[in-house]
């Protein structure tokens, strides 16, 4: 797949003229012109969207813009003077001139609000970045599953994944982390909405050294690899971990001495093993957050820990779980509901047995 | 074999070793749970196949039921045979009634029947704003929302089709019944995965243009189980109306520009179509996006659409028909948002688009109830669905060749209201693509009438 990069910089340079040209104007005038500009489809259209994105100012216009409609807009005026007076009015009321009034009727629109570039001429590579982000998005929305080979990745893409209901398989091989990621409803067919979970994995790939993806879209398959210019992660991906992150919260206000990892790097279970994925680790044991699950689940993931040797406690949700969480506790399976009882994580961290990986 | 639904399927585990799971005919193995999923659509069918083969089964996928207390006004004729035809076919299928007929008040209907929780999906926020506010008059506990900046989940619940998708791998076990709205866009508009991950086996789709057999509708909710035409409901339901084509003649500039640019896009068509007999309209704009000669063409395609979509002759015409109607509610159409947009910046209107926010949308749809701001223009918002029997007149400034959207446009000036009679004009330029369209779409509508009646 051809993702952009300072190649591209010419003719995305000539997009960022045409919008600096429009500045003032209202979006539309510059999409035009923008559309006619020589560049492959794909390639253009990401451009035009992350050029949008970059330049972005409609939030600051909405309250005005409604109130200003809520004043001017009604029956139709049918003549000049009629239009002249009631912009007239609704100027005197709000301490404006009329030519002032008229563009902030439609200043919150997208393609009707004025192009205004506050942060001076949009970045070219700044463009590219989020450009290629919007391609990698696009070639995953339409894909069943990928491989993914990451190098130097801290764990965001796999938990992504998992916060985002995508089934994961992660394993360790060599230097780097393997992962197999499909959708539920996506093992039986290509489906939107777990194409979109796929393509939200995109930003997060710019926390790795190196990666490669292999897409299957089904009759064909696309190979993206870096190096891909990319924008740096977002700092806080907020599906990502809230739970964890609260339930961190939590013990800490409990008991200060606690020490607390919050959302950890992935762990292998043996040389080129599973991965286990916990999210927290506290005073040395792994606490790891559970939703959909079985039995014979919960015994594959305690097996995994175990082959790390590393102590656990899973903190399963009883109203996803496979029968009464009650016949399933042992050393190092806690449940809830609702919410994460803290109180009694702290318990169980304590408890000698939960220290034992092979208890 | 204990079965459990989970993101969008169903997941089938504790399998013992004297059961075959190819009775789960289509599962795929989930092998990080260790456990097997088929979408959920296919619960009915595979509980059916599981009995059969007198498999013990623990069933732990449990859809709500719904409280009673209804306070429905009494059906008219036809909707109560509309209700009973497709419970007859088994809670599955599509009920087909003109625009104006009261389709609502027909899920209603079958919603309190079924007595089973359900889930509405229709295609805009002005929608569900509406079916929101109708449930909420006839069933007295908390109406669920999902969509425009709404996530409360009740067991009657509405939702946009996007929000729908967004949301279906949480909530596709808690519906015994899904309600379509505008039932011809499933599989398209509306996406077949909103079907495929609920597991209510009950399904019902409205609409007053059905498509044609054997498509994803049919797939998802079932055939049309019950249909009737606009002329076997006179005197019961919709406004009678006649429609008045208004003919435009382009000025000596506009009308250079549009030949031009028409002249331009015609070439490069007519090679495409020589070259590739048969293809389709995306086929050609996908194959023309990549040289330059075929970007210029269609380049010259929307701007000859551009000449058309509102020039000097329909903007005279427009005034003086609201000049003529003044005091009457009028709803504009227009081809495009950049018209509607354009209308509103001209006469000071208010446009009625996907980029207008709730709280906005339904201050101006009061007021133009209301009498206050009696003209709404709109490009696709307003096509469908929306109750305002208050409007008398539309205004088609701009459109394409569907029928389909021609009729479901004239159906929203056909809501009844006492001694009402609604015109619709189109405004068609002469000689130009446009008037072939409504000459389509006028012999469309004769046809689905006749086909109706």
């Amino acid at each position: 797949m051809n993702m952009l990069d300072r190649d591209d910089l010419p003719w995305i340079g000539e997009l960022v003229d045409i919008v600096v040209r429009a500045e003032g104007q209202p979006w539309r005038v510059a999409e035009a012109e923008l559309e006619r500009v020589a560049a492959p489809a794909k390639q253009l259209s990401a451009v035009t969207s992350a050029l949008r994105k970059l330049a972005g100012g409609r939030a600051a216009h909405a309250r005005v813009a409604r109130e200003v409609r809520a004043m001017v807009l009604g029956a139709p005026a049918l003549t000049e003077t009629v239009r002249a007076a009631r912009l007239d009015a609704a100027a005197a009321t709000l301490g404006l001139s009329p030519r002032e009034l008229e563009p902030l009727l439609w200043s919150d629109l997208p393609r009707e609000r004025a192009i205004e570039l506050a942060d001076g001429r949009p970045d070219e590579l700044d463009i590219v970045a989020h450009a290629n982000v919007q391609l990698v998005q696009r070639a995953l929305g339409r894909a069943y599953g990928v491989h993914a080979r990451l190098w130097g990745d801290d764990g965001s893409v796999l938990r992504g994944a998992l916060a985002r209901g995508l089934i994961v398989t992660a394993t360790r091989e060599g230097d780097h982390a393997a992962l197999a990621i499909v959708g539920p409803l996506a093992l039986c067919h290509r489906t939107g909405v777990y194409g979109r979970a796929l393509g939200q994995l995109a930003p997060l790939l710019a926390g790795c050294e190196r990666f490669e993806l292999a897409i299957d879209a089904g009759d064909y398959a696309i190979a993206i690899a870096s190096p891909i210019v990319l924008p740096a992660v977002p700092a806080i991906d907020r599906a990502v971990g809230y739970t964890a992150r609260k339930l961190a919260r939590d013990l800490g206000k409990l008991d200060r001495a606690l020490a607390i990892e919050v959302l950890p790097a992935p762990l292998a279970t043996s040389p080129g093993g599973t991965l286990v994925c916990p999210d927290l680790i506290v005073d040395g044991v792994c606490v790891e957050l559970v939703g959909f699950w079985t039995a014979s689940y919960l015994d594959t993931k305690l097996a995994r820990y175990r082959d790390a040797n590393v102590p656990v406690v899973l903190v399963v949700d009883h109203a996803r779980g496979d029968e009464p969480v009650g016949e399933m506790i042992d050393a190092h399976v806690i449940g809830y509901m609702r919410r994460v009882n803290a109180a009694a994580v702290i318990a169980k961290l304590r408890s000698r047995s939960c220290r034992s990986p092979n208890a | 074999m204990r079965l459990r639904f989970d993101r969008g399927t169903i997941v089938f585990d504790r399998v013992s070793s004297g059961e075959d799971p190819a009775i789960l005919v289509g599962a795929m193995r989930d092998h990080e749970l260790g456990a097997w999923r088929l979408p959920a659509d296919q619960l009915s069918g595979t509980r059916v196949r599981l009995s059969a083969a007198n498999v013990r089964v623990s069933d732990e996928v449990r859809t709500e039921s719904l409280a009673g207390e209804w306070s429905l006004p009494s059906l008219r004729w036809y909707q109560q045979r509309a209700v009973a035809g497709w419970r007859a076919a088994g809670d599955r299928g599509v009920i087909a009634l003109p625009t104006g007929s009261g389709k609502t008040l027909v899920a209603l209907g079958a919603i309190a029947a079924l007595g089973v929780a359900a889930l509405v999906v229709v295609p805009t926020r002005v929608l569900l704003d509406q079916w929101a506010r109708a449930i909420a008059a006839a069933w007295p506990h908390d109406v669920g929302r999902l969509g425009d900046g709404d996530h409360a989940v009740a067991s009657i619940t509405v939702a946009t089709y996007a929000s729908a998708l967004v949301h279906a791998p949480r909530i596709g076990d808690r519906f015994g019944l899904l309600v379509v709205d505008e039932a011809h866009h499933v599989g398209a508009w509306c996406p077949g995965e909103i079907f495929e991950m609920s597991v209510a086996p009950a399904r019902l789709g409205l609409t007053a243009t059905p498509p044609p057999p054997g498509g994803a509708l049919e797939r998802h909710v079932g055939g049309v189980v019950y249909a009737l035409g606009v002329a076997d409901l006179v005197g019961d339901a919709p406004a009678d109306f006649h429609v008045a084509t208004v003919s435009i003649e382009l000025a000596p500039d506009e009308r250079a520009a549009y030949r031009s640019a028409r002249g331009t896009f015609a070439m490069a068509f007519a090679r495409f179509q020589h070259d590739r007999p048969g293809a389709s309209w995306r086929e050609f704009a996908k194959t023309a996006k990549r040289t330059s000669d075929g970007r210029a063409a269609l380049a010259a395609w929307r701007a000859s659409r551009a000449v058309l979509a509102y020039p000097a002759a329909k903007r005279a015409a427009l005034r003086e028909l609201l000049a003529r109607h003044a005091g009457e509610r009028v709803l504009v159409f227009t081809a495009d948002n950049a018209t509607a947009y354009a209308i509103a910046r001209e006469l000071l209107v208010m446009p009625i688009t996907c980029d207008i926010g709730r709280a906005e949308r339904a201050t101006m749809l009061a007021r133009f109830r209301a009498g206050d701001a009696n003209v709404l223009v709109s490009a696709q918002v307003l096509d469908e669905g929306l109750d305002v029997p208050e409007a008398d007149i539309a205004i088609i400034v701009g459109g394409t060749a569907s029928v389909r959207r021609h009729v479901q446009r004239i159906g929203r000036v056909l809501r009844p209201r006492p001694g009402k009679r609604a015109t619709v004009y189109e405004l068609a330029t002469r000689a130009t693509t446009e008037a072939a369209q409504v000459v389509r779409r006028r012999r469309g509508l004769e046809i689905s009438q006749e086909v109706a009646s």
